[in-house]
């Protein structure tokens, strides 16, 4: 593996350039720090039938759109990889399952808070986006046990950017299940307004900085990691050729 | 030898190899009953409530048994030479992969045909013929939804440590949608409820969308393995 | 070096600090309320969690930078043992 395999912002010698990431990183803290602020003097203090605990739903619903985005970007790079055969997908898609689940994780803490706050139990098998996400949970942490279990570094990246796809397409489909065949659900909307609306479409700009900024965080350690084990494995075989 | 008939040829010799050795219907069959026991002591069969309890203990079971099936699709007799043999021969790896989704959904529906009965008399239900015709409907798409995606993950993990547990937590949560979509007609159905046939709806969807998606991924997983199809 | 994203995000963020010169209180009870200083409290502990977190990824990633200096160092050696010819020790 040379340094030119690696990650597009990396520099001659294979170091990750400083510039990019800083600003990524900064700028989402600074959204979210934004969002914190809207939340706490923009919104609506209260909303009818549930309360002040609905400001949750300003984390709770964007983590949820934004594991889902990212999702949607780790099927994207499987397709690429099985297309390309280029391993730079498969790490992108691995960083993107990480920043993903733990989005996704963030979603279902946030929804069981809400569902604690707002009706008194920890979870709440009536709102169908807490189910589906759950079950996008399930799906996606078999991928991760994949990819730790096949020990095959030619057939690993095919098998993963498989169950990627088909982790991804099954969405949809379990959306629409749980629409249909799901336990009554609740009502989605907790009212409209101008300020409700803009506040978490920022809070989704604000959260996909954050995540994404998670997954490049992960693509360089995990490249940094790979290119430690690929010298290793040089280290043996040198050591072998000339014992 | 044209494409049709190498699977047709696929088949024929699946259902041979099985009514040989019984590797596959007779390890089902008996998770089945065994499950079927299991629920029957984990919940009071003489006082089920309505909604989808009955439903769901009859489809729970089914998938149980299902997966052992779908297990057994590459793993064979375990020393691995099952998957090498087929490769070797001049088949396409989409036409393969149909042969084995057939295969198996024969032989999880024949499960199927002795399970379901047993269901009726263990637990002390009864349907009309209308009822009957929604069950079996229902039993053979998501049946054959379970098997395809079960193939190609199978395809996947007979090969690595720990396979026989990775396929599970890989193809339970894939099959939550189908499964929801079982349990509430077959629920309704037992109940004496209105079907509803957006459960075959989202079952033909997802049985193309899988099936489609398996045409077209099942040569990615076996791509290392035997002589290029 | 920077990126079209990064330029993206550097302006969103600039807005973003601006937020507060530009948020309206929209109907929020006087600040004496209980409840609303409970508000403040939440804003306050989220803010300092995703300060926290991002140090966090700061920190470590400019550990990462100096690990991949010295592995570019460590994969030239390599390069210069396996290219030495057999039997010469390399320099």
């Amino acid at each position: 593996m040379t340094a030119t395999d690696t990650a597009p912002s990396t520099t001659e010698s294979g170091r990750p350039a400083a510039g990019p990431f800083v600003v990524h990183a900064l700028g989402a803290l600074a959204l979210l720090v934004a969002l914190n602020w809207l939340v706490t003097t923009y919104v609506p203090f209260a909303v009818e039938g549930i309360g002040s605990s609905y400001l949750i739903m300003y984390y709770h619903v964007p983590s949820a759109i934004v594991t889902t985005l990212l999702y949607g970007f780790v099927c994207l790079a499987s397709i690429l990889y099985l297309v390309t055969r280029n391993r730079l997908w498969d790490r992108l898609a691995r960083a993107y399952v990480a920043a993903g689940l733990l989005a996704n994780a963030v979603t279902l803490l946030t929804g069981s808070v809400w569902a604690k706050a707002a009706w008194n139990h920890w979870w709440d098998w009536r709102d169908p986006r807490l189910t589906s996400v759950a079950i996008m949970f399930l799906m996606y942490l078999g991928y991760v046990a994949l990819n730790a279990s096949v020990d095959d570094e030619e057939k690993r990246p095919r098998y993963a950017a498989v169950f990627g796809i088909l982790a991804a397409i099954n969405i949809p489909i379990v959306k629409k299940a749980i629409e249909w065949f799901g336990m009554a659900s609740h009502p989605q909307k907790v009212g409209t307004g101008p300020e409700i609306t803009a506040t978490w479409t920022f809070g989704i700009v604000a959260f996909l900085a954050f995540y994404t900024a998670i997954a490049q965080w992960k693509l360089h350690r995990d490249g940094i990691r790979e290119r430690v084990e690929a010298a290793l494995a040089r280290v043996r075989k040198i050591e072998e050729a000339s014992a | 030898m044209t494409q049709p008939r190498l699977f047709g040829a696929l088949v024929r010799w699946d259902v041979i190899r099985e009514l040989r050795r019984w590797n596959s219907l007779v390890p089902m069959a008996l998770i089945a009953f065994v499950t079927l026991f299991v629920f029957a002591f984990a919940v009071d069969p003489t006082r089920i409530e309505l909604q989808r309890s009955r439903g769901g203990i009859l489809w729970a079971t089914l998938l149980l048994a299902a997966s052992v099936g779908v297990d057994r699709a590459f793993r064979g007799d375990g020393d691995g030479r099952l998957l090498e043999a087929l490769l070797v021969a001049p088949v396409n790896r989409a036409t393969l992969y149909h042969a084995r989704v057939c295969s198996t959904f024969l032989f999880v529906l024949a499960m199927a045909a002795a399970v379901v009965p047993a269901f009726f008399v263990l637990y002390d239900q009864s349907v009309g013929v209308e009822g009957a015709l929604w069950i079996g409907a229902c039993a053979a798409l998501a049946l054959f939804g379970f098997v395809a995606v079960g193939v190609l993950l199978s395809a996947m993990t007979w090969s690595v440590r720990g396979g026989d547990v990775l396929l599970r937590v890989l193809l339970f949560p894939i099959l939550l949608p189908a499964f929801a979509a079982a349990v509430d007609l077959t629920s309704r159905v037992l109940d004496g409820r209105e079907a509803d046939s957006r459960a075959l709806l989202l079952l033909l969807a997802f049985d193309l969308t899988f099936l489609g998606a398996g045409h077209l991924l099942f040569e990615h997983v076996v791509k290392d393995l035997g002589p290029q199809g | 070096m920077t990126s079209p994203f990064a330029s993206f995000v550097a302006v969103t963020a600039l807005a973003a600090a601006a937020a507060p010169a530009w948020a309206q209180d929209g109907g929020a009870p006087p600040r004496a309320d209980p409840i609303g200083d409970y508000r403040w409290a939440v804003y306050t502990a989220c803010t300092v969690a995703f300060a926290a977190i991002t140090a966090f990824l700061l920190v470590t990633h400019a550990r990462s930078r100096r690990a991949a200096d010295e592995l570019a160092s460590l994969e030239r050696r390599l390069d210069a043992l396996e290219n030495a010819p057999p039997g010469r020790p390399a320099a």
